[in-house]
């Protein structure tokens, strides 16, 4: 070890993040260094505040708010009481109760996917369902039928099974690709705040902004 | 989660219940779009940044100071085993990091606060950010350290 441990590894330490070789250096170090056995102590307070801050209750009203504003949102009403009722549980915090709560929420939102799968089955809103059956993607992209159509921030994007293309822009000239959580792609996303949606695609967008075809992963 | 995740980015009560609101909006929309890729969980995480990040964006960082409407950060300084002068000082400490936090550049705060307030796993915050473990790791630490800076400086 150089001089001293780097704040990378204070903070591993601290998060027991690292071998037990590392484990046992660093411990040796901060046995005899004092600059950084201070730093580490005051790095362990900050961590030791932090877990302290209270878990904040949303206000009670929350949900019935969010149930409505979803409800004008749209027409599927039968799955807001549901998605309501999942809300709730989401947002009451305990240590033990929000293991529970995510549990139930997860068996709540199955149920409303399988709920909405059956609708979309057999209505005319422009929503496709990917993996209607929970089959894998991998099934999915193997089949061209499959291929879906979205609308997503104001574009329409078309899936060729690997990523999601904005129609009429040719994947072929893309000019620019910016990988997600960089600088760049922050600076873009705060230019076209709409944009911020394709990231719930779980997959690489590649669309027409300011002149250029740009690839977001 | 979602409230407290959207408490710590935003900083106040009012902005954190609109941030909740529309991201679970969000999350309803796109519901139909979950593939399973990643756990529901970390997902929904995503889209909650996604969104904070987006609409304070547009109100350009940093935010207003967390602590609340009273200037008094919320803390809860029970802890059995301390005493009530360890309480007192514990409370002390969390109202300043609470507040130290709006000092971090958004990349930092991001990471600490779903490392140390939300209990996130280094996996499970790659998988948020979409950045390797590494960047994680180092984004943790220089958080925690120029938290630690600042309240250092406050004494």
């Amino acid at each position: 070890m150089s001089d001293h441990a780097t704040i990378e590894d204070l903070s591993a330490y601290l998060d027991r993040q690292l071998t037990r070789a590392e484990l046992l250096e660093i411990e040796e170090h901060l046995a005899e260094c004092e600059l950084c056995a201070k730093r580490c102590e005051g790095m362990r307070r900050v961590m030791s505040s932090l877990r302290h801050l209270e878990h904040l209750a949303p206000p009670s009203t929350l949900d019935q708010t969010v149930a409505r504003r979803i409800a004008l949102s749209g027409e599927r009403v039968g799955l807001y009481e549901r998605l309501e009722s999942s809300l709730s549980i989401f947002e009451r915090q305990s240590s033990i109760l929000s293991l529970f709560a995510v549990v139930i929420a997860l068996a709540v939102i199955m149920l409303l996917f399988s709920v909405a799968v059956e609708r979309a089955q057999n209505a005319t809103i422009p929503v496709v369902f990917q993996d209607p059956d929970f089959r894998g993607e991998e099934s999915l992209d193997d089949d061209p039928a499959q291929a879906t159509r979205l609308e997503v921030a104001g574009r329409v994007l078309l899936s060729d099974g690997g990523a999601w293309i904005e129609e009429g822009v040719d994947p072929a000239r893309v000019d620019r690709v910016l990988e997600a959580d960089s600088a760049a792609a922050r600076e873009l996303i705060a230019r076209h705040p709409e944009l911020a949606e394709l990231d719930a695609l779980d997959r690489p967008a590649i669309i027409a902004l300011d002149d250029e075809i740009v690839e977001l992963r | 989660m979602v409230y407290n995740l959207a408490y710590r980015m935003d900083g106040t009560a009012d902005g954190a219940e609109d941030l909740t609101q529309e991201i679970f909006i969000r999350v309803f929309r796109f519901l139909g779009r979950f593939n399973g890729r990643s756990t529901l969980k970390t997902w929904i995480y995503r889209i909650s940044l996604n969104h904070c990040r987006s609409s304070l964006s547009r109100r350009r960082w940093p935010m207003q100071p967390l602590a609340g409407d009273d200037g008094e950060e919320n803390f809860d300084p029970v802890d059995e085993g301390r005493t009530p002068e360890e309480q007192a000082l514990a409370y002390d400490a969390g109202r300043q990091v609470g507040t130290a936090l709006n000092e971090l550049k958004p990349i930092f705060r991001e990471a600490v606060v779903l490392r140390d307030i939300e209990g996130l796993s280094y996996e499970e915050i790659a998988e948020i950010l979409k950045v390797r473990i590494g960047t994680v790791r180092s984004r943790i630490a220089r958080g925690r350290d120029q938290l630690r800076a600042v309240l250092e400086r406050s004494r």
